[in-house]
């Protein structure tokens, strides 16, 4: 008896260094991760929020929500602002070539989009996602109501507008 | 001598993978670049040196029938602190390695030495056998990679696994003839079935030698 107590207090303590040695490592390199995990996304995110707010990424599951990739909270004064997330959808490039878009969420309503790639869409019409007469359809428009598609692009901005539905649903259950 | 012998029987006489056949998954896995196989025989030679040091340090400590729990969990606290280090280092590396970092820790390779010699050796002579054997094992999977990436691709590329952007050489020899396959998990196998076929061949041959003379 008094051995399986020595051996078990033995585990504990391998067990115990080791996890303050882990702890003390997470410490060490997760500010430096956090910080490359942004900068790749920064120089998109600028196009959105180009006050000096900072950006941060925030750690979720998006198991229910396949077209969503990343979300992204815009800091402005030490306070979260707004929210970005960051889309992939299949336009009429196929699923090989995704469009790819980032759409800003702000006090109810959508505050800003921009699309990054779209490079497989037929250029003059599925491209029209990328123009003000889409983007005016969803900037200023409260989160959760409709979107208009683009009669004649229906299959890229579909794709966009149900990811951005996505994205509202995910905001709504996670940050409102 | 016998410290050097330590440390050169890990290179070819024990060589981890193409003699014990240990840690093949990882081996397999990585090997569809040179650049990969660097990288991933630098984070095992790190991780085996650090292993074998503790586990000779502790082997009076280590009660006997435990020991196989206190070596798992030193393994595996070693490989997720190499894992994070190099996330926050080397990010490219980290993401062209994927899931295989945390793979080290079932790599059999570093708990069979820490068994098998660690356990039972000084430290010094531990830390030779981890030299010897990470060695080892990064010509193994450099061996294999070059084989893989040359006839799968068509040609030869080197980065330096610490920093994606320097490019050390890159050339492309028979791209319109490349054996896509090679890259492929299956590729792997035949890749490494042949080498083992070309050492028992070889290793066959010089036994007829010794044996005719």
């Amino acid at each position: 008896m008094k051995k399986v107590i020595q051996m078990a207090l033995f585990l504990a303590i391998v067990a115990g260094l080791s996890g303050a040695a882990l702890s003390f490592v997470y410490n060490l390199t997760d500010p430096i991760i956090q910080e490359a995990a942004i900068a790749s996304e920064k120089e998109n995110l600028v196009q959105l929020y180009s006050n000096g707010e900072e950006f941060k990424v925030v750690e979720t599951n998006f198991g229910d929500y396949p077209t969503l990739q990343g979300v992204y909270e815009v800091i402005k004064g030490g306070s979260v602002k707004a929210h970005v997330y960051k889309g992939s959808v299949t336009g009429y490039g196929g699923a090989s070539s995704p469009i790819v878009f980032l759409v800003a969420l702000e006090d109810g309503k959508y505050s800003g989009y921009t699309v990054l790639e779209a490079s497989a869409e037929t250029s003059g019409i599925g491209t029209r996602i990328k123009d003000a007469e889409f983007k005016d359809n969803i900037v200023g428009t409260d989160i959760g109501g409709s979107v208009d598609t683009l009669s004649g692009a229906t299959v890229s901005s579909k794709a966009v507008v149900n990811s951005i539905k996505e994205a509202a649903k995910h905001y709504q259950e996670n940050f409102k | 001598m016998k410290k050097l012998d330590i440390f050169k029987k890990g290179l070819f006489v024990e060589n981890p993978i193409f003699v014990l056949l240990l840690g093949l998954c990882s081996a397999l896995a990585i090997t569809t670049s040179l650049t990969n196989a660097i990288g991933m025989g630098m984070a095992v030679i790190c991780v085996l040196i650090m292993s074998n040091l503790i586990i000779s340090l502790l082997r009076k400590v280590i009660p006997h029938e435990i020991r196989i729990p206190v070596y798992i969990i030193i393994i595996a606290t070693l490989v997720k602190c190499v894992q994070m280090l190099m996330n926050a280092y080397t990010q490219e590396l980290y993401t062209s390695l994927g899931v295989f970092i945390p793979l080290i820790v079932v790599n059999c390779i570093i708990l069979g030495r820490a068994e098998s010699f660690a356990s039972q050796n000084t430290i010094i002579d531990s830390l030779l056998d981890a030299l010897g054997m990470g060695i080892g094992y990064t010509i193994a999977v450099v061996v294999i990679s070059f084989f893989r990436e040359l006839i799968g691709t068509g040609g030869l590329s080197l980065f330096n696994p610490f920093d994606g952007s320097q490019v050390i050489f890159q050339f492309e020899l028979f791209g319109d003839y490349a054996i896509s396959l090679l890259t492929q998990p299956a590729g792997a196998f035949i890749t490494l079935g042949c080498i083992l076929a070309f050492i028992q061949f070889w290793n066959n041959r010089k036994s007829k030698k010794v044996g005719g003379q």
